[in-house]
């Protein structure tokens, strides 16, 4: 599943209002509330939850198909695993225990995605740095998702100059993705440390590290209400280990 | 501001001198362009000026280098980097946030500067590099030549008294290389005090912001005075076109009709072209008119929406990539990245070879190649070991092995000295000479020209010139494409 940070095309996004910190600690929250659920029913009502948030935050639903329907499709094969395979337990239960698995499965995926369409990775790392995360870890999360999309870039091209090349790419067998990832492993990190330099070079340029803190023209805001938001995560998590 | 007197630099593991005896003296606010062939020592010497060497890169450096008052031995990166911006060629690569005011802003945070501070830097650099209009915008979403103006913006935003721009026009189109062009010039105007150092193949697109050029060759200096054009004599030089007369060979490729697009946009509109046998067609057109696109969708690694295409008059559009590597040879802009095996010779015949022809088979071909393409002392050679020349070679001699009658380039001159790209238009001459139809992608025009037979030019994905090379200077003029002209650049 690939995501693209901040990609909701919500104007409304009540959601993008909140501080990245507190999107985090809700996600968190979520995850575990989502496993600690033992009933079925209620991880069918979290995942109405999760798509309710979803439609809320204004995310496509055909960006949303593209992006889990390899997700959906595994949670199925998950379920349908649980039901025909596991042995000596009634048909019943062993549907019950499959579509809680699926469904846990799912809640959490969809709960991680919901958070990258409303948080943008750099609003993210900014928002932990003046947190307090060392400025240093900041910009590390920050240019590793800089650079994902264009290594990702890189190594479509690599493959495509091996498909020109007649390497049969484009009929793959296991020995032909064996070799296809290995040959392309080796162009695409050379490319890969060449712009390690560059951007090494860019940073220390303009005095990254020169002393122990930085400053920010731009605050991540945090406002009372992400102080309750969180708080409310919080104490629904908690509850989740008493009441679930 | 500058003061270099007897400086030799010789990388670690390197027996070779990169710069020997260079002596060189700027004065606060003047403008020096810094030209020679690709490899001769520009990139190093702007690294040592701006403290990187031996700072952060490891090299042995003799002799004297004094920047802004500062004896760079003795300062570090950090100290010497509040006086000298470093503008590097590729701004993709140096960025490192998302969104353009971020990016401005990222120095004088890393300095302490106040919000306030900071905003006024930003505003100022930014309107310096011509770029307010992008502020809000992601880093993304920007075309090439914007990036450029950010990655100015950026270093401005320190507020240097020499700033150095490593090749900033290396790899943009005409309209954006003006730009650029014009963005310095009015640079020297808004800030007297900026010292320039300008590394340039093309000194005489700076010529207006200027004073004075250094030429290096071979790490030494070897010419210090106004602004000489060494270069295009060179170009000049290259034997004239063959005289072919359109029409007088077979079609090896003919596109008909063709639409290709991404998701909802359209790149290629109804586009229909010819390549002859042994005809060189040079495709030119901005970034993003759908040049690599066509190439990409006659090679077969994009399926079009609509259209055909056909090789020697069968048509292939349904045919797989790897039974059409048989018939077409596609090569990339980057050399690396279609290098992929540990020797040189392995990486000749791996196309073949994962096609199942034999060693009998392919072993007379490759071997010709290699020797035809000066590569047989280097066939245990790791292919990343050889220089950018031999790479390219390489590159040519992996894809003819499978006997193409079509050959496809993407932008092969882009960012090549003129000494380079002579050797690669000698190159493809002799393809062509052999009976290879040749299709390039390229930007500039006056190699374009020198190179090719006949020139297309797109814009938004629909062909708008197709006319002999010695014609299309007239249908640019026409059409008001002006800086497709040769000799306006």
């Amino acid at each position: 599943m690939t995501t693209f940070p901040g990609d909701s095309s919500g104007s409304l996004a009540a959601p993008a209002t909140l501080n990245p910190i507190t999107k985090l600690i809700l996600l968190v929250s979520a995850c575990v509330v989502a496993l600690r659920i033992e009933d079925p029913l209620h991880a069918l009502a979290f995942f109405g939850f999760v798509i309710f948030g979803h439609v809320l935050a204004q995310v496509k639903p055909a960006i949303l198909w593209r992006r889990t329907r390899g997700i959906l499709i595994f949670s199925l094969i998950l379920f349908a695993s649980q039901v025909l395979l596991v042995k000596g337990v009634a048909w019943e239960v062993r549907v019950a225990n499959g579509a809680l698995m699926s469904l846990r499965f799912l809640n959490i995926v969809l709960s991680s995605h919901l958070f990258v369409s409303l948080t943008g990775a750099e609003d993210l790392a900014y928002a932990l740095m003046q947190a307090g995360l060392p400025y240093r870890y900041g910009f590390a999360l920050l240019t590793t998702m800089r650079f994902v999309p264009y290594f990702r870039m890189e190594a479509n091209t690599v493959l495509k100059a091996q498909m020109a090349r007649g390497m049969g790419v484009d009929r793959p067998t296991p020995k032909g993705i064996w070799l296809m990832a290995r040959h392309t492993i080796i162009p695409v990190t050379v490319t890969a440390l060449s712009k390690v330099d560059s951007l090494a070079v860019s940073m220390e340029g303009r005095c990254f590290g020169l002393y122990p803190d930085r400053t920010y023209r731009r605050r991540i805001l945090f406002h009372w209400w992400d102080g309750a938001v969180i708080g409310v995560g919080i104490v629904v998590a908690i509850a989740s280990f008493y009441l679930l | 501001m500058i003061d270099i007197s007897g400086l030799n630099v010789r990388y670690y593991g390197s027996s070779e001198l990169t710069l020997r005896d260079v002596a060189l003296q700027v004065g606060p606010g003047e403008s020096v362009l810094v030209t020679g062939p690709s490899g001769c020592g520009k990139s190093t010497l702007a690294l040592c000026v701006a403290g990187f060497i031996p700072h952060a890169i490891g090299a042995e450096v003799t002799g004297s280098i004094r920047v802004c008052g500062l004896e760079q031995r003795e300062s570090s990166v950090y100290r010497i980097a509040q006086h000298v911006g470093l503008v590097q060629q590729d701004p993709e690569g140096q960025f490192c946030t998302m969104r353009v005011e971020d990016e401005v802003a990222f120095g004088p945070e890393n300095l302490l500067c106040p919000p306030s501070v900071v905003t006024s830097r930003v505003n100022r650099a930014l309107s310096m590099a011509g770029a307010s209009h992008l502020r809000d915008r992601k880093l993304t979403e920007l075309s090439g030549g914007e990036k450029q103006k950010v990655a100015f913006a950026a270093a401005l935003a320190m507020q240097p008294e020499l700033l150095i721009l490593d090749e900033p026009t290396a790899h943009l189109d005409p309209g954006a290389t003006r730009e650029i062009i014009e963005l310095v010039a009015r640079m020297r105007q808004t800030d007297a005090d900026l010292t320039l150092l300008i590394l340039e193949h093309k000194p005489w697109r700076f010529r207006d912001a200027a004073h004075r050029m250094i030429r290096i060759s071979q790490g030494a200096l070897s010419y210090d005075g106004p602004i000489a054009d060494f270069e295009t004599e060179m170009l000049h030089r290259l034997p004239g076109k063959r005289g072919r007369q359109p029409g007088s060979a077979g079609r090896v490729l003919e596109v008909k009709g063709l639409w290709q697009g991404y998701g909802d946009r359209t790149v290629l509109r109804d586009v229909d072209l010819e390549v002859r046998r042994g005809e060189i067609v040079g495709l030119m057109g901005d970034n993003g008119s759908g040049k690599t696109t066509l190439l990409h969708a006659v090679m077969g690694l994009l399926k079009p929406s609509a259209g055909r295409i056909l090789h020697e008059g069968v048509d292939i559009t349904g045919m797989p990539v790897s039974d059409r590597a048989r018939r077409i040879g596609l090569i990339f802009q980057n050399p690396n990245h279609q290098l992929f095996t540990d020797r040189v010779w392995e990486e000749v015949v791996i196309g073949p070879r994962s096609r199942g022809e034999t060693e009998d088979e392919y072993r007379p071909r490759a071997k010709a190649l290699i020797d035809r393409f000066e590569l047989s002392d280097y066939c245990r050679t790791h292919p990343f070991l050889l220089s950018f020349g031999q790479k390219r070679r390489l590159n040519l001699a992996s894809v003819m092995v499978s006997n193409p009658s079509v050959l496809l380039l993407d932008e092969p001159f882009a960012g090549q000295d003129i000494a380079r790209a002579c050797d690669l238009i000698h190159m493809l001459d002799e393809v062509a000479a052999g009976g290879v139809g040749i299709l390039i992608v390229g930007h500039d025009p006056d190699l374009m020209i020198r190179c090719c037979d006949r020139i297309l030019f797109m814009r938004e994905g629909e062909i708008l010139i197709d006319a002999a090379a010695q014609n299309v200077a007239a249908e640019l003029e026409r059409m008001g494409e002006d800086d497709y002209i040769p000799g306006r650049l």
